[in-house]
């Protein structure tokens, strides 16, 4: 770590840019084919097998990944700024459970039409965070923070049970088996044209939230330091509040549920730079790329079967987790 | 007067009794978890229920006893259409639930041999016999077949069902012992949501290893340790390492002809070795899939043979096998014909 230390933030920044391009890099070169481990450059191209497997299954998988790991990462730093928790996640508020309660309802109540279940778990991932804010309003105790996670436990708690009466209804054979791999998560079934409609409006939420990294810091002081040097709170945010739920929902929506990148990438990054956002969001989106990156590469390459990513982000993210938590220098 | 005629009426009540009695014969059978269950044979009525039920639920009916005396619930992969077929005077279960199944008063609760932690427990505690099927291997069907004809009183017809089950492994195991050189085979289940679709192989303990190794293939799968106890999902870039000279293609959920048609779309794969010579093929399938460990594997069996070496196996007439089997089931020519037979040859977009 103090080998760390001796670099400016603005160069732990690039390193962490050079590292996720080495990893999409590596994540090309990995696979099954022709046989299990990296491939030369040279071999990716040898064959018209090679460049099939390449373009169209690999590369999608690679970006959505990427994708997947920066987006649950840089959600889980504002809401863990905003509501001033370091405990919470992209999860949080009822927009987890309420993507999965959407996809479980499009599978079980509209016979699983993929576009059907992203655009339902995306309605009501935002649905989970408007009820948490709506809630929040209604609570007359506590401050807005306060409010707004009791809100989110209740609203996610809602979901919790619509989803368990939705796996109680479904078929037994068939949507069942549809239900069980959507809430595992992966990034197997995803292609270009699944991929293409989602990137536009997550790179506009990157862009937005980068260029307003900086005014996290402020959302995470107490109300009345905020308002006295004139920030507008609320709107403030719910911008960052939209943006985070924007990314994570729509990368759930056709990823289905990740969980622990977007817990512990916040507090990796919160380590390596401080709690000043002007770095962490960046940061946070550069060690969720890897980290995804790595998950994915194990998840599609390990073993002949695909491991469900949730799986393999869950056993790291643990790994990860603990010695963070229990290290006493922790910001 | 009265009271000759009322020992008379004691007299023959204590007859019937006994003689009713000497009838009900009390049988002890093993199941296939290796549990003693002791039942008065044959039962009145047994209830088969609980969950993974889709391999046991259609062999009772094999047996003139079922149709009577067993109830189950209908549904299934292919939503019931087949048990409809299947004229039978017991009602349908709409709730399987241990209360509602008690209230039944069954004889005897047929479950599936590895539902026993999560619900077979608690059907036991009633006191009534339980009785577990597992029927996965063929090794499977011989002991739960044999259970079944103990307890439904029907030891021949059971001793019938395998016969006709150990002529067909004979007959395949046969044309097989020629084989030089084994098919390096892949059997891949397809299974879809609107365009996104996931492919799996079987387990390698599974009935449909078994199948493609005894018709005379080389399952590819084989040999890597996949999970044993579900399907594994794989990726396009394994089965291009696979590189198969012959694909096989289930789908239990929708019509297999199309799922080939779909993969032969995607991009890559016209470059395997099967799809480039034609041998890439949909699992045979009528109303419900013939790879499974349901009691149609003997089709899947005789399919799979005559698809990977149709020249050793040009003696297996699949239409007569089809009416062969189905007879079991007590249908007739005509139902097998335009339910069964029909939809096994049916073009894509006319299967039900």
């Amino acid at each position: 770590m103090k080998r760390l230390n001796q670099f400016t933030p603005n160069q732990k920044i690039l390193g962490l840019a050079f590292l996720l391009v080495a990893a999409f890099a590596v994540s090309c070169l990995a696979g099954r084919f022709p046989l299990p481990g990296l491939q030369s450059p040279v071999q990716l191209f040898s064959s018209p097998l090679n460049q099939t497997i390449l373009v169209h299954i690999r590369l999608p998988r690679v970006i959505i990944s990427m994708l997947l790991g920066m987006a649950l990462s840089v959600s889980g730093l504002v809401f863990q700024t905003i509501l001033n928790n370091p405990m919470v996640e992209p999860g949080f508020l009822g927009v987890s459970q309420g993507a999965a309660f959407g996809a479980a309802l499009a599978i079980v109540a509209f016979n699983g039409k993929s576009s059907q279940i992203q655009l339902l778990a995306f309605l009501f991932g935002i649905a989970g965070l408007g009820f948490s804010i709506l809630l929040a309003n209604r609570f007359h105790f506590g401050h807005w923070v306060m409010r707004l996670v009791l809100a989110g436990i209740a609203v996610s708690a809602l979901f919790s049970s619509g989803l368990g009466i939705l796996k109680y209804l479904a078929d037994r054979e068939e949507k069942l088996q549809s239900l069980s791999f959507w809430l595992l998560g992966g990034t197997s079934g995803v292609s270009w044209d699944s991929l293409i409609p989602i990137i536009a409006p997550i790179l506009i939420a990157f862009t937005i939230l980068l260029l307003l990294r900086w005014r996290l810091n402020l959302l995470s002081l107490d109300d009345e330091t905020a308002l006295s040097i004139s920030v507008n709170l609320k709107i403030e945010r719910l911008i960052f509040l939209f943006c985070a739920v924007l990314v994570t929902s729509l990368c759930i929506s056709i990823c289905g549920l990740i969980s622990w990148i977007g817990l512990i990438v916040p507090h990796i990054a919160r380590k390596i730079f401080g709690a000043n956002t002007h770095f962490t969001v960046p940061a946070s989106m550069l060690i969720g790329g890897i980290l995804m990156l790595i998950c994915d590469d194990l998840a599609r390459v390990l073993f002949p079967a695909e491991i469900p990513l949730g799986v393999i982000t869950a056993i790291l993210g643990t790994i990860l987790f603990l010695p963070i938590m229990t290290n006493k220098t922790i910001r | 007067m009265k009271i000759k005629s009322v020992l008379f009426t004691l007299l023959l009540v204590t007859l019937m009794l006994t003689f009713s009695s000497a009838f009900a014969e009390s049988t002890t059978i093993t199941d296939i978890l290796g549990r003693e269950i002791t039942l008065e044979v044959p039962p009145e009525l047994v209830v088969l229920t609980g969950k993974k039920t889709a391999t046991i639920i259609e062999a009772p009916f094999m047996f003139a006893y079922g149709k009577d005396h067993v109830a189950t619930s209908w549904g299934g992969q292919d939503g019931g259409k087949f048990n409809a077929l299947i004229e039978k005077t017991t009602p349908e279960i709409t709730d399987g639930s241990v209360e509602a199944v008690a209230a039944m008063q069954p004889n005897m609760i047929i479950l599936k041999s590895y539902t026993r932690e999560d619900a077979g427990l608690a059907f036991e505690e009633t006191g009534i016999p339980v009785m577990y099927l597992s029927f996965e291997t063929i090794e499977d069907y011989h002991t739960d077949i044999a259970n079944l004809g103990k307890a439904f009183g029907e030891e021949e017809r059971a001793d019938e069902i395998l016969a006709y089950y150990d002529e067909i492994v004979n007959r395949v195991a046969e044309n097989s012992a020629q084989i030089a050189d084994r098919k390096k085979t892949l059997l891949v289940q397809f299974s879809e949501t609107d365009g996104v679709y996931a492919l799996k192989v079987p387990p390698v303990s599974w009935l449909q290893t078994e199948i493609v190794e005894m018709a005379g293939g080389d399952p590819v799968w084989k040999d890597i340790g996949l999970n044993a106890n579900s399907w594994s999902e794989v990726n396009f870039e394994q089965i291009a390492a696979w590189d198969p000279e012959v694909i096989l293609v289930v789908n239990y959920f929708a019509d297999p002809k199309v799922s080939v048609e779909t993969l032969k779309s995607e991009p890559g794969w016209d470059m395997l070795t099967a799809v480039k010579e034609g041998q890439i093929y949909p699992f045979g399938k009528d109303l419900l899939s013939w790879d499974s460990a349901s009691p149609r594997w003997g089709l899947g069996l005789l399919w799979t043979q005559q698809t990977l070496y149709p020249e050793l196996a040009d003696d297996i007439d699949l239409d007569a096998e089809i009416m062969k089997f189905y007879q079991w089931f007590g249908l007739s020519d005509e139902v097998i014909q335009a339910n069964l037979i029909d939809v096994y040859h049916a073009e894509p977009e006319l299967v039900p």
